[in-house]
């Protein structure tokens, strides 16, 4: 029998005893018809090694140990994997008890992706706070905060291990999650957490093809060449934030209606273009308007699109925030927005030098 | 933005005159009446450009306006019809005057001659005025671009068979990698230095102070005393040069002007040699 910490090469024939860390299935068309294939962590006290079984009894399941014999190591995305498959042979080892020593791959926030979801991450948390929720009756706290390194920012929760505002930690076993086309970290009493050394980060610099996943804390640069035919001033439903333009919300008909001022355009820089948007504070800092407590008429409320258009069109920006990616592409939230000046620009030419690696 | 066109419109190249008046490769479709793509000696697929410059010359008639618009190393020929969509952007263009600093969005046109020469013509869909900073940051952007290219050529050269991710794995972007494989595959033999020397020349208007004539010294004796066979590293430079009182910024600037007046080269990414 080999050891999973022993395996660094591609075999045809190997034979370990494991216990199964985490197993999906999933379905596959092929010429023969459908069927179903497995796909998961197995594990011993030396390692993990991810696995595809096309044969599998259907009654495995996470904490089983199981023996796997003739099975191969191949090479998939980088990373070796051992394959179960017609010639394999897999017996169940219900009476064995096993401990896994966990491995995890070392991630920057820029690369984290849900095809790993169990990683290794090193960085800065920051703006921690607590909330508490109910499972099967008792009343648990979740510490909430941002993690950041040198390529990025996400959220992170814990429902184990403690965080604090300013630590610098070394995280094994976090899990990695998306919300609404933003990548986020949770952490829970498996995970092992550690201080760790590193000068603390500043805010990348992207080029905008480099923008390909949902991270905050990160800035792009720019020529603005479209800003979207609705920015500007907008009455939007109390309750739930819905444009109400035309009338009232459909819903809460009979809800407030609170003015609102944003802005949404794209900008360039030459190696791709990006969707930004602009929130009220935002727009009011960069446009010198503010909204709040006035009232505008029509002709007010066109003058503030075409005041933004001209804020905006043909110039270059710095514009710092939060990533999302979904089917409608990849859009940025701006935290803030500066034109490009002299200081900007010394700035861009370092980040350039460097490129992000 | 113009009736009609798509949502997601494909994003302009930041090329220097000079990459696009050297090109002549072609990329055509499938399909008879869609344009097709330059390919530059950079590799660079373009479609849309996105550059500033002074206008230089203009000639405002009736039904058509053309302007000659310089970058730093040469010129873009617009042309501006008084029809369609683009009346409007006649109407811009007419307000302005030679000598007037100007960023440009269009497509780019191109026809070949009986003799078989390729020129090019820019259609603008959009003309903003623009100012200094806007200026450098185009060219600061534009530079980097085609120096990355530049050096992903050599590096894909240097390969049996390059391949994308190859390339990739050195630290270009897939754009990047694509553009050195058709720089590689449409322009065998072609002599890029005139347009390195031309584009790494561009940026070299900017002042050069007394601080960063030391700082030059300094970087290049310490790159000219460099052992490593490999050139000597970008992050081992800031980190000698912060010990000398230099920020990263000066340093930059240094190794730009450095590289401008033919002192020393970009080995590979980040990495330099005397000459
Ligand atoms: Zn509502």
């Amino acid at each position: 029998m080999t050891k999973i910490g022993d395996i660094k090469d591609e075999t045809k024939s190997a034979g370990v005893i494991v216990k199964v860390v985490a197993i999906k299935e999933k379905e596959y068309e092929s010429e023969r018809g459908k069927g179903t294939y497995f796909y998961g962590i197995i594990g011993d006290e030396t390692g993990t090694l991810p696995f595809t079984a096309w044969v599998l009894p259907s009654t495995v399941r996470v904490g089983d140990v199981v023996e796997l014999k003739n099975c191969s190591v191949r090479k998939y995305n980088e990373r070796l994997r051992l394959y179960v498959d017609s010639r394999s042979e897999v017996i169940l080892r219900p009476e064995d008890v096993m401990e896994v020593k966990r491995t995890y791959r070392d991630y920057k926030v820029r690369s984290l992706n849900l095809n790993d979801s169990y990683v290794s991450v090193t960085g800065l948390i920051t703006q921690v706070s607590r909330s508490t929720y109910e499972k099967d009756g008792i009343q648990k706290e979740v510490i909430s905060g941002q993690f950041t390194d040198d390529t990025g920012t996400v959220r992170i929760s814990s429902f184990g291990p403690e965080l604090k505002d300013g630590m610098k930690v070394q995280i094994s076993g976090a899990r990695v999650q998306e919300y609404r086309g933003r990548l986020r970290l949770s952490i829970n009493e498996n995970s092992a957490i550690a201080g760790a050394d590193f000068p603390t980060p500043e805010v990348p610099l992207y080029r905008i093809s480099e923008v390909d996943r949902g991270i905050s804390g990160i800035e792009v640069t720019g020529i603005c060449v479209a800003v979207g035919d609705r920015s500007g001033l907008t009455m939007r439903c109390s309750q739930c934030r819905r444009r109400v333009d035309d009338g009232s919300c459909e819903e809460h008909p009979d809800a407030e209606k609170t003015l609102d001022l944003y802005a949404t355009f794209t900008l360039e820089d030459g190696t791709a273009s990006i969707q930004c948007n602009t929130g009220k504070d935002v727009t009011s800092t960069l446009t010198g308007i503010s909204v709040d407590g006035k009232e505008f008429n029509q002709v007010e409320i066109e003058s503030v699109h075409s005041g933004i258009k001209n804020k905006l069109l043909g110039r270059p920006f710095l514009v710092r925030g939060e990533a999302s990616v979904t089917d409608q592409g990849t859009s940025l939230r701006a935290e803030s927005i500066v034109e490009i000046d002299v200081e900007t620009l010394k700035r861009i030419r370092a980040a350039m030098r460097m490129g992000i690696d | 933005m113009i009736p009609g066109e798509r949502r997601r419109r494909e994003p302009s190249r930041w090329i220097f005159s000079r990459e696009l008046k050297e090109s002549t490769f072609l990329e055509e479709s499938q399909d008879e009446r869609i344009r097709p793509y330059i390919i530059t000696p950079l590799g660079t697929r373009v479609k849309r450009v996105l550059f500033n410059g002074n206008i230089t010359s203009m000639n405002v008639e009736e039904d058509a306006t053309k302007a000659v618009i310089s970058d730093p190393v040469g010129s873009f020929y617009v042309n501006v019809f008084n029809r369609d969509f683009s009346s409007a952007q006649k109407i811009v263009l007419d307000t302005h005057a030679v000598g007037d600093l100007v960023t440009v969005v269009g497509r780019v046109s191109s026809f070949r001659t009986d003799q078989g020469t390729l020129y090019f013509n820019v259609l603008p869909e959009y003309i903003f005025p623009t100012d200094e900073n806007a200026r450098s940051y185009w060219t600061l952007m534009a530079q980097s671009s085609a120096e990355r290219k530049l050096v992903a050529i050599r590096e894909a050269g240097k390969m049996e068979k390059p391949d994308a991710l190859s390339l990739m794995k050195l630290g270009y972007t897939e754009d990047e990698a694509e553009c050195a494989l058709r720089s590689i595959k449409h322009y065998p033999g072609f002599d890029l230095n005139a347009l390195r020397e031309a584009i790494v020349g561009s940026g070299s208007s900017l002042q050069v102070s007394q601080s960063l004539t030391n700082a030059k010294g300094l970087i290049l004796e310490l790159i000219k005393g460099s052992s490593d066979p490999k050139g000597c590293k970008y992050d081992d430079i800031v980190s000698a040069m912060e010990k000398e009182g230099l920020d990263r910024g000066a340093v930059d600037e240094a190794l730009n002007l450095l590289g401008t007046e033919g002192d020393i080269y970009e080995v590979s990414l980040k990495r330099f040699k005397a000459i």
